[in-house]
């Protein structure tokens, strides 16, 4: 039934698409001087993937550093309500046209908006995976088992297998931890974690082993995953001969990086380059986030892979210079102290691929009225990751198992008697002087990577007390034994706790201190329930089919497309037409990755030169009801 | 498999309602998502792919790949990972395309 009521027309000065950490600091920064913002959001709860994540951030204060996602979230969203500005939840915007006009859909609405300024942070997807049985059902990206398990509380399985040692992977293992799971492995393709060392090193002494130079080479199961096949691999990730072995698991988390979504970008026509640095094509922007449309602005993930921290940066930096166009004045000095702020958080070695990719983007000889460009491409020389210091002195004390320089500065500011500095930059390492040290252990608690220790050898003779941060379940009681863990979580000997702390201002986190003998003070990390094992049981690999589905939606297998290429199809566009590729529900978003990395393999282009598929509105599946209501735009563009 | 004790979260489930899937009753919470709902109870496998018949579960869960696509009191090709639970509900595994024999 059309209802004649179903199309809705709104006006706005700036309008957002996004709610997460960038657009809500962009309607934050824009809130703040500009009366009608509007932000379109297509969850029913606004937050971005800030709500499903427990973790704490790195950082510094200015970007809530140390604050658990979810909460960061709800900072944002009250600072965003309580400015007045608006949110429409449930609300999946499907195409800017032009003019500033948005169209949307809002439960069976269809919607039209004109806006003067348009800030796109619509972030990034999941890149899939391909290999025998990845369709199978157990196989999930980790953003689908992060919203099952920390928004509804559902375990999608009791033994999982990660893939892909990233950020991502490593939290998400992490919390698949923290809600009750057992990770059996991670596998890493490359020969290093990808993600910060701290985050590793926590699922590390849980007793989760990180398995780099190893791949996922297929999956099987009796109508849902049983068991996965891995196997080591070398540099050019092929498989070793004999080193194949399976695993038994219940389900398979797909961590293996995100590209922005730049479909709404597409469908406004704005220029996009291929920049492997920022994980694929972004859309070519300046330092105020100015794409190649004056009036259309990018923040967070979509112009290019960061971390939350920066999005909310580049967000506020949108929505200043947007709102101050439509003022007719410069946001210079605000935005010039904002950009500072990015600078810091991109410095040091892990900021270095976003450095270059960003340096790349804005020297392209691109030009249009407000476009600022220069950017200068100092990067220092690159810095190995420094070895693990050794804590082989048994002196009591504070351990800093901070080694990486990552931006992250929370323990300087929670030291009450200054005694934690960090010299230079945010980027570079914190150290302790421990004359000044009075054993608060508050550092402990707000150190997000949770790489403080507390090691005591006063405390009883013969022993040491080794005190942690707890955060899964069970916890502890005072006086209970528990076994006392390594950094790889290897089991060293038995724990007597000797003390559990909490307090509101510890948010959920227990300080837990164990006994161990004096000579393990060093090297004990971590503590599980007795009859706890950590060992990762290999077994036989099993056969398994060699063809993968590498279209789901058109049930492609990757064999048709590389038989496709070699008789000559080797475009998107080509194999489209012949092969159905990309034209099913989900319009490209889950194979086009894996079609442009075999493209490549098999052609022998760049990703840069492999040109995308078009993309067309409605950028998301619309029951025609809803589209039919609209008459859309025929009064505008007749 | 519901998450009982969590060390940082606080699940503030909804009132409980019962639903079908392929005929069978089942329970789950006002306010979560079909595949939430569908995965707490065992079920894995929500449809059938067009071409070769192969089992399919949920796998993005943001309602991007399509792949979770169930049929929801006669509607086809229903996102179960975005689309609410709601009571009396009649979910049932999707086979191919889906029809418009139920059409409204």
């Amino acid at each position: 039934m059309i209802n004649e009521n179903s199309r809705k027309e709104y006006s706005v000065d700036i309008l957002i698409i996004g709610a997460g950490p960038a657009g809500l600091c962009a309607g934050i920064e824009a809130r703040k001087t500009c009366q009608k913002v509007l932000m379109l959001d297509d969850k029913s709860e606004p937050g971005g993937q800030l709500i499903k994540q427990t973790h704490m951030f790195f950082g510094s204060k200015k970007e809530l550093a140390g604050m658990r996602g979810f909460d960061i979230s709800r900072q944002l969203l009250n600072e965003y309500r309580a400015l007045g500005g608006e949110i429409f939840t449930d609300t999946i915007a499907l195409g800017i046209y032009p003019g500033g006009i948005v169209t949307a859909q809002q439960g069976d609405l269809f919607i039209k908006i004109h806006s003067q300024k348009i800030i796109v942070a619509t972030g990034a997807y999941e890149n899939m995976h391909c290999f025998p049985n990845c369709d199978l059902p157990g196989v999930y990206g980790a953003g689908g088992v992060q919203t099952l398990m920390n928004l509804d509380g559902v375990l999608p399985g009791k033994r999982i297998l990660m893939v892909g040692a990233g950020n991502i992977g490593l939290i998400v293992s992490y919390q698949l931890l923290q809600a009750g799971a057992k990770v059996a492995a991670v596998v890493e393709a490359r020969p290093d974690v990808r993600g910060y060392e701290v985050h590793a090193a926590k699922i590390r002494r849980m007793g989760v082993p990180i398995l780099c130079s190893h791949s996922i080479q297929s999956a099987g199961g009796q109508g849902k995953v049983e068991w996965a096949n891995l196997a080591r691999v070398d540099q050019n990730y092929r498989e070793l001969p004999g080193s194949a072995f399976s695993i038994d698991v219940d389900a398979i988390c797909l961590s293996v990086g995100l590209s922005p979504l730049t479909e709404l970008l597409s469908t406004a026509r704005i220029a996009l380059k291929y920049v492997p640095q920022l994980c694929g094509l972004v859309p070519i922007h300046d330092l105020n986030q100015r794409t190649s449309n004056p009036d259309i602005f990018v923040a967070g993930d979509v112009s290019g892979i960061e971390e939350a921290s920066s999005a909310m940066v580049t967000g506020r930096i949108a929505g200043l210079t947007a709102a101050a166009d439509l003022r007719g004045v410069s946001a210079a000095v605000e935005t010039t102290k904002l950009r500072d702020q990015l600078a810091e958080l991109r410095a040091g070695p892990v900021g270095e691929n976003v450095r270059i990719g960003k340096a790349r983007l804005m020297n392209l000889n691109f030009n249009h009225r407000n476009f600022k460009k220069t950017i200068s491409l100092d990067s220092p020389a690159p810095e190995k990751t420094p070895t693990p210091p050794v804590f082989a002195e048994l002196k009591t004390g504070l351990a800093i198992e901070c080694y990486q320089k990552i931006p992250c500065n929370p323990c300087v500011e929670s030291c009450h008697r200054d005694s934690i500095k960090i010299e230079g930059q945010m980027t570079d390492l914190p150290s302790c002087d421990s004359e000044d040290c009075d054993g608060c252990k508050l550092c402990l608690v707000n150190c997000p990577g949770l790489a403080m220790f507390y090691v005591d050898y006063e405390k009883e003779p013969g022993k040491a007390e080794v005190t942690i941060v707890y955060e899964t379940v069970p916890a502890p009681q005072k006086g209970d034994t528990w076994e006392a863990l390594d950094r790889n979580g290897k089991v060293i000997q038995l724990a007597e706790i000797s003390a559990v702390r909490s307090a509101k201002s510890f948010d959920k986190k227990l300080l837990v201190s164990f006994l161990v003998d004096r000579e393990n003070g060093p090297r004990a990390r971590h503590i599980a329930p007795i009859a706890w094992t950590g060992e990762l049981e290999k077994l036989p690999a099993k056969s398994a089919p060699d063809d993968a589905i590498i279209c789901r939606c058109e049930d492609v297998y990757e064999s048709t497309v590389r038989n496709a290429i070699l008789a000559g199809h080797q475009s998107f566009a080509d194999l489209k037409r012949v092969l159905r590729i990309g034209m099913g529900p989900c319009q490209g978003k889950t194979c086009s990755h894996l079609v442009r990395q075999i493209l490549c393999q098999m052609t022998g282009k760049r990703p840069e030169q492999i040109v995308p598929q078009t993309t067309r509105t409605p950028i998301k599946p619309v029951r025609l009801e809803v589209l039919a209501s609209a008459k859309i735009l025929e009064d505008d563009y007749a | 498999m519901r998450i009982e004790k969590h060390p940082i979260l606080e699940f503030d489930r909804g009132e409980k309602i019962s639903f079908t899937f392929d005929d069978k009753p089942m329970e789950g919470y006002a306010g979560e998502t079909i595949a939430s709902a569908l995965v707490a109870n065992g079920i894995s496998r929500f449809r059938e792919s067009i071409l070769h018949a192969r089992d399919r579960g949920f796998f993005c869960g943001i309602g991007r790949c399509c792949s979770c696509n169930v049929v929801v009191d006669g509607e086809p090709n229903v996102r179960a990972c975005v689309t609410k639970l709601s009571r009396g509900m009649q979910i049932q595994t999707q086979f191919g395309k889906g029809d418009l024999q139920n059409d409204k």
